[in-house]
């Protein structure tokens, strides 16, 4: 996955060494050439986009077709050059070959140099570069479970962790988190007989009419599974969710009643209250953000069966973020096979250790950097990449050595 | 009185019963006349007396402990002395049969089972010896597990197979219709056959195996009957000893003639103990038993033999020290005592040729205890309610160690009586078997227990006690009545009737009562003297055991209020329990085996015997669950409504205000008649004879079976596509808003197999030595579960009101049941593919050899080749590897002086 970009993009290449250069002739005219970040195809662009300049005096200009802008004068000084527009991931699909994106993502393409010095007539050519924006993430994901006091096993104490990677609040109100169908060998619904779908099991919504559930930048809540009780009093290694943002249960004012219900809006297992994580895997988890009733999306019995549970097959548009989390086979290695999400939402995957879990691993987003208490997780799409396993699960912890 | 014989005249014949080896008169050997039940015991010179036989054909059968049996056919016209020889059973015999032998009495398919072939086979239980009946597999003995035995089914997933085979021994019935299934973590399940470990091999002079249809003197029993004779009378002492990888077993055996008035005494002691993987060093089964047989005749016409036996079995199954975390701990024990005594009386009157009568008691001890760790998998609310309401329940979050068991008396009383007379006219020769019978079996004990009923053993609705006290006891009567007709057509060619009418009735009086008739019929036509034809039809009816008849009360536990805030002290969880109870009168009916089969024996002059037999058993109504809902109201209570909370914040539920209200559907423990099989193949046993230069037997067995398996009560499935969000869904577990009828019967388990077994048996009596070679081959075996496409054909209410789909509602693809669409309930499923296995084979090897008359020894080693190949099914792909397990070796050695 990918973060928020400008900054960065403001340490992005610069290059210029495509354009060609003209005599001095102080600061009046010279042209601005704006070039499509590189994995864009030949003839994309940069055409029809405000670009600005700010200095002592602010200026702005609008590129031509040929993504130019010719300057007919400037005041000489110190410029920041701000230029941005913003793609779909559909969009950055069609001018961008082979490209891994959720469809309904955003992707920014523009430049941030900062203290551009203009003194003469120099033509630039300024190189944009391209990130996808993104929110919200699923930053930790804790399914294994553990063993209690006795040596017994223990898989009430799973948990999501949602984190806000963005620079902006964001409201939880009305997204969604979906967990795709788990059947065993062989993979019932895999991506890869399945290009545009994904077979949810369960999903839940963030209750909240709009902007009841406000998430601050860097801020994160934490989604009990099953029971937003302190495990610790059960079980040496686990986790204390009694301060848990959301519980997922039967009724809201059922199990710990200071925990708001996340309330469960499609089920496999009509019967199951709570969120259905395997011990072992594989969990497939995705934040769903649609502005289509879910409810009304086809539900299908597993591949070849008339009867049982029912899977809600959804586009894979809808997904913001999404992370697969494979099973361990004892014999074989992770079967990527059965991976559920296409590879524009996950290239990887993530899988803890041991085979059949209890064994309180977390699968946790890496921390890309920290600016004061703020941290930035890592975000590329891939999972194999983006997260590791640790032993000892911490909700709302992100300055572990493991993340660094 | 002999005049009184019909046209018919008798004669009396006298005869010397002398030993073949050394001339010696045999005492105590008895001979029996098969056809018309008249018989008579020899006395200390080896002499007996015959009396009133009719003139005519008639089988001859003279047996005694430590001897071949002897049988054969005699003419006879007038009053006549003759001497029959015995010989003694000894590896220095011309032909010794380790094999199992079709039996020639009666017309159903039999098979016998002698001495020689128990020692040859080294036996440890009653289990290990039906795998020389045709068609069955070898298999090596682990005595760690329940040992059931099935006739002629390849289903191993219902029960109700081994349940209906009776075992039969020194003329009693063991039953296992007292047993209830073990709650406490044995391993014991109630009706579902007699755990055939528990029968010492070692103590058994012969097992014939019934497998057709048998004589209406058996009862209570569908598959068939295993008829179980045990040692008496004189015997060498007799010492054995037997080591395998898996088990240990050693028997000791005498018996001494006091005189001939004070007839004689047989005792043995048995010791076992199996341990299953020599590498599995925590589970273990030890079985100590004995008895002593006292057999004595009363002036000459009155033989009885009466024996008590005991048996103590202790099964354990410890902690392994490798798994601390699972800590569970298993013992069970089971003592029993069982007393027998049968008798004949040799009346020889006009309507009582011999009368014979049998009583049987036993009773056991069982009890299992269990020690684990229960898992409170974060919380869990302890709910031991045993009536209806709602009960505010303990909060277990952390696992804790809990301990129970069961305790378990299975007490049985057997009685019958039975009568034989014959009836000849001209070439008809008519016997008539007639009897009564009475059983009482009962099993009242503590049942299962928990130490504490608030830690439980089971974290389930299973986890309520269960006491066995007020379980009724099972009062069985029966009668039966049958013809064995003979008729010599022409001087070659016999014809023979065995039609009989069984007639049984369980718990008479009472509101389960139940009752059924049995008719039976068995003919044979020899055509001549080296073939016979012969067929049957028959039923054979199982009454239901205490498991069947009296289930446990279900008990439906539903979370009523589960407030858990962090403060544990603050914390409310209440449960809502329904107890439902079967219905005493619920028709359960006995279950039904309606048998068919037709064969032809060859025996040519030559020595070569063949027999091929094709059957059928179809049983409709075997016992299996029998879905029957009832509805109630259940309330749930939130913080959000129905949860108070007091001054002190503690709180409390305001009954009257639920924040919902679900309507429950449940289900009782019911039993019915719901289990359907059917049993169909060809069997063969070829005896190719001796081929003298190289003195090798060659046996061929085997069986083409099909077994079919499908259940026959009520389909009801909920609906499917009810949405998340609706009352019905939010409601959990079993509150569907209606329920659907399927029809029942259309997923069939099949299962096909053809095996042969292959056996070269060579005999060497001058060094006293049978070298046998078992080779099986398994053709063919397929599987598969038929899943076909099915319509709901009604839909019940949540009043339980029944209502028709029609045809015209399947078809409108619109058409919504209690908002639910009905288009989605018709079910289309792919069938799922058949499986086959390639075929595969396995060789055994087995010797004994006897070194001195005082010594001997047997060895095997099973799988000799080590053949354990890696094959694939028609299906997965996946190659797996075969004949696992098979392997195995052991050496028996015995002394006998």
């Amino acid at each position: 996955m990918k973060k928020r970009i400008i900054y960065i993009l403001s340490i992005g290449l610069l290059l210029m060494s495509a354009c060609q250069r003209t005599a001095p002739k102080g600061t009046d005219s010279f042209l601005l050439e704006f070039q499509m970040p590189e994995e864009f195809k030949s003839g994309s662009y940069y055409a029809s986009q405000k670009v600005y300049l700010n200095g002592s005096v602010n200026y702005d200009f609008t590129t031509d077709i040929m993504g130019r802008v010719s300057v007919e004068s400037v005041v000489p000084g110190i410029y920041d050059i701000i230029t941005g527009m913003e793609l779909t991931g559909a969009q950055y699909k069609a001018l961008v070959p082979g490209a891994s994106i959720e469809d309904n993502a955003r992707v920014n393409i523009g430049v941030s140099l900062m203290n551009q010095r203009i003194f003469q007539a120099e033509d630039l050519c300024i190189q944009l570069t391209s990130a996808v924006l993104k929110d919200l993430l699923i930053s930790k994901i804790y399914y294994s479970g553990t063993r209690d006091k006795m040596e017994k096993t223990y898989n009430v104490d799973s948990y999501v962790e949602i984190f806000n990677n963005s620079d902006d609040v964001v409201y939880l109100d009305g997204k969604y988190i979906g967990l795709a169908e788990s059947t065993s060998n062989p993979a019932y619904y895999p991506a890869s007989e399945n290009p545009d779908s994904i077979f949810l099991k369960q999903m839940f919504r963030f209750p909240g009419t709009g902007t009841d559930h406000p998430l601050q930048p860097g801020g994160s809540v934490v989604i009990a599974a099953k029971s937003a009780q302190n495990h610790l009093e059960n079980a040496t290694v686990s986790v204390d969710l009694s301060g848990a943002d959301f519980e997922v249960k039967a009724m809201e004012g059922s199990g710990n009643p200071a925990v708001p219900m996340m309330p469960i809006i499609s089920n496999a297992y009509t019967s199951m209250k709570y969120m259905n994580l395997i011990n072992g895997g594989p969990n497939t988890l995705m934040i769903i953000e649609t502005d289509e009733n879910p409810e009304e999306w086809p539900e299908v019995y597993r591949k070849g069966k008339t009867s049982g549970e029912m899977f809600r097959r959804m586009h894979k548009k809808w997904v913001t973020d999404g992370v697969e989390c494979l099973s361990n086979p004892s014999q074989t290695a992770p079967d990527v096979n059965t991976k559920r999400l296409q590879t524009e939402i996950d290239a990887g995957y993530a899988v803890i250790n041991s085979v059949n879990g209890y064994t309180h691993e977390s699968v946790e987003r890496k921390v890309s950097r920290k600016e004061g208490d703020r941290y930035y997780l890592v975000d590329t799409n891939n999972s194999s990449t983006d997260f590791v396993v640790l032993t000892d699960p911490t909700p709302r912890k992100y300055d572990k050595e493991g993340l660094l | 009185m002999a005049q009184a014989q019909s046209k018919g005249k008798a004669v009396s014949l006298k005869l010397t019963v002398l030993s073949d080896t050394d001339g010696q008169p045999v005492a105590g050997a008895s001979c029996l006349l098969t056809d018309y039940g008249i018989y008579d015991i020899s006395d200390a010179d080896g002499h007996l007396t015959l009396e009133k036989v009719p003139v005519g054909k008639a089988t001859m059968q003279v047996q005694m402990l430590g001897f071949e049996d002897f049988e054969k056919q005699f003419t006879f016209r007038k009053d006549s002395t003759f001497t029959i020889r015995i010989s003694e059973s000894t590896l220095a015999l011309e032909e010794v049969v380790v094999t199992a032998k079709p039996s020639s009495t009666g017309a159903s398919t039999a098979s016998n089972i002698g001495r020689m072939a128990i020692d040859h086979l080294q036996a440890t239980s009653l289990k290990d010896i039906m795998q020389l009946l045709p068609g069955q597999l070898m298999t090596s003995s682990d005595m760690t597990s329940e040992e059931k035995m099935t006739i002629r089914t390849l289903n191993q997933s219902t029960a109700n197979n081994a349940f209906g085979t009776s075992i039969m021994m020194d003329g009693v019935p063991i039953s296992d219709n007292a047993t209830m299934s073990e709650k406490a973590g044995g391993t014991t399940a109630g009706g579902s056959g007699v755990d055939m470990r528990q029968i010492s091999a070692d103590n058994i002079e012969s097992v014939e195996v019934i497998r057709g249809i048998p004589s209406a003197e058996y009862g209570d029993l569908t598959s068939g009957a295993v008829i179980v004779n045990t040692k008496a009378g004189y015997t060498p002492w007799e010492v054995r000893a037997k080591v395998n990888p898996t088990t240990l077993n050693a028997s000791i055996g005498k018996g001494w003639k006091i005189s001939d008035k004070a007839g004689s005494i047989n005792v043995n002691a048995d010791y076992a103990r199996a341990s299953g993987d020599p590498r599995v060093k925590n589970r273990s089964y030890d079985r100590y038993s004995g008895g002593v047989t006292y057999s004595k005749t009363i002036g000459r016409i009155w033989s009885t033999t009466t024996k008590i036996n005991f048996s103590g079995i202790l099964d354990l199954r410890t902690v392994d020290p490798d798994l601390l975390i699972e800590g569970t701990e298993t013992s069970q024990k089971q003592a029993s005592l069982r007393f027998t005594h049968k008798g004949r009386l040799s009346f020889n009157k006009k309507f009582s040729r011999s009368l014979n009568y049998a009583i049987g008691v036993s009773y056991s001890a069982n009890e299992t205890r269990t020690s684990s760790i229960v898992q409170a998998s974060g919380g869990y609310a302890v709910v031991n309610s045993l009536t209806d309401g709602y009960y505010q329940v303990p909060y277990v979050t952390s696992s804790y160690r809990a301990s129970g068991g069961t305790v378990s008396r299975p007490f049985s009383f057997y009685a019958k009586m039975g009568n034989v007379f014959n009836w000849s006219t001209g070439p008809v020769n008519q016997r008539f078997n007639m009897g009564a019978e009475y059983r009482l079996e009962s099993n009242k004990a503590r049942g299962f227990y928990n130490d504490d009923d608030f830690m439980p053993l089971k974290t389930s609705t299973n986890s309520r006690p269960r006491p066995y006290y007020d379980i009724p006891a099972l009062n069985q009567v029966s009668a039966y009545l049958e013809d064995n007709l003979s008729w010599n057509i022409f001087d070659k060619m016999e014809f023979k009737l065995q039609a009989g009418v069984r007639f049984d009735m369980l718990q008479p009086g009472l509101p389960e009562q139940v009752y059924s008739i049995s008719p039976r019929f068995n003919a044979s036509l020899k055509v001549a003297p080296w073939m016979t034809i012969r067929g049957g039809w028959g039923q054979s009816n199982k009454t239901p055991g205490l498991v069947h008849l009296y289930p446990e009360p279900k008990y439906s536990d539903r979370e009523a209020a589960m407030y858990l805030p962090a403060d544990a002290s603050k914390q409310l969880v209440v449960y809502n329990t329904r107890v439902t109870e079967v219905e005493r009168n619920n028709s359960l009916k006995n279950a039904t085996n309606s048998k068919t089969e037709i064969g032809i024996d060859l025996n040519f002059s030559n020595g070569m015997t063949a027999s091929v037999v094709a059957y059928r058993d179809y049983m409709k109504n075997g016992f299996g669950n029998f879905t029957e809902y009832s509805l109630y109201t259940a309330n749930y209570y939130t913080a959000a409504q129905g949860i108070l909370l007091d001054n002190q914040g503690n709180p409390y539920v305001d009954w009257q205000h639920p924040a919902r209200v679900d309507t429950v559907w449940t289900t009782s423990g019911r039993i019915g008649n719901t289990q359907a099989s059917l049993d169909r193949g060809i069997e063969f046993d070829v005896n190719l004879g001796q081929i003298k230069p190289i003195r090798t037997s060659v046996i061929v067995s085997g069986a083409f079976m099909e077994t079919q398996t499908w259940t026959t009560g009520p389909n009801y499935q909920s609906p499917s596509g009810v949405p998340a969000t609706s009352v019905y869904a939010q409601g959990g577990t079993n509150v569907s808003p209606f329920k659907l009828l399927y029809p029942s019967g259309l997923s069939r388990d099949i299962n096909r197999r053809f095996s042969v077994n292959m056996r070269l048996v060579c005999n060497i009596p001058r060094m006293k030595m049978v070298i046998s070679l078992a080779n099986q081959i398994i053709f063919y075996q397929y599987r598969h579960t038929t899943n076909q496409k099915s319509d709901p054909i009604a839909w019940i209410d949540t009043d339980l009101s029944y209502h028709e789909i029609t045809q015209a509602m399947l078809d409108d693809a619109n058409y919504m049941i209690k908002g639910v669409s009905l288009a989605a309930q018709r079910k289309n499923p792919a069938d799922s593919n058949p499986v086959t296995q390639p075929p595969i084979w396995l060789m055994n090897m087995r010797l004994t050899k006897d070194v001195s008359k005082n010594f001997g020894f047997s060895f095997f080693v099973n799988n000799a080749l080590y053949y354990m190949p890696y094959q694939a099914s028609s299906y997965s792909g996946t190659l797996t590897e075969r004949n696992t397990g098979t392997f195995s070796f052991g050496v028996e050695m015995y002394v006998k002086i």
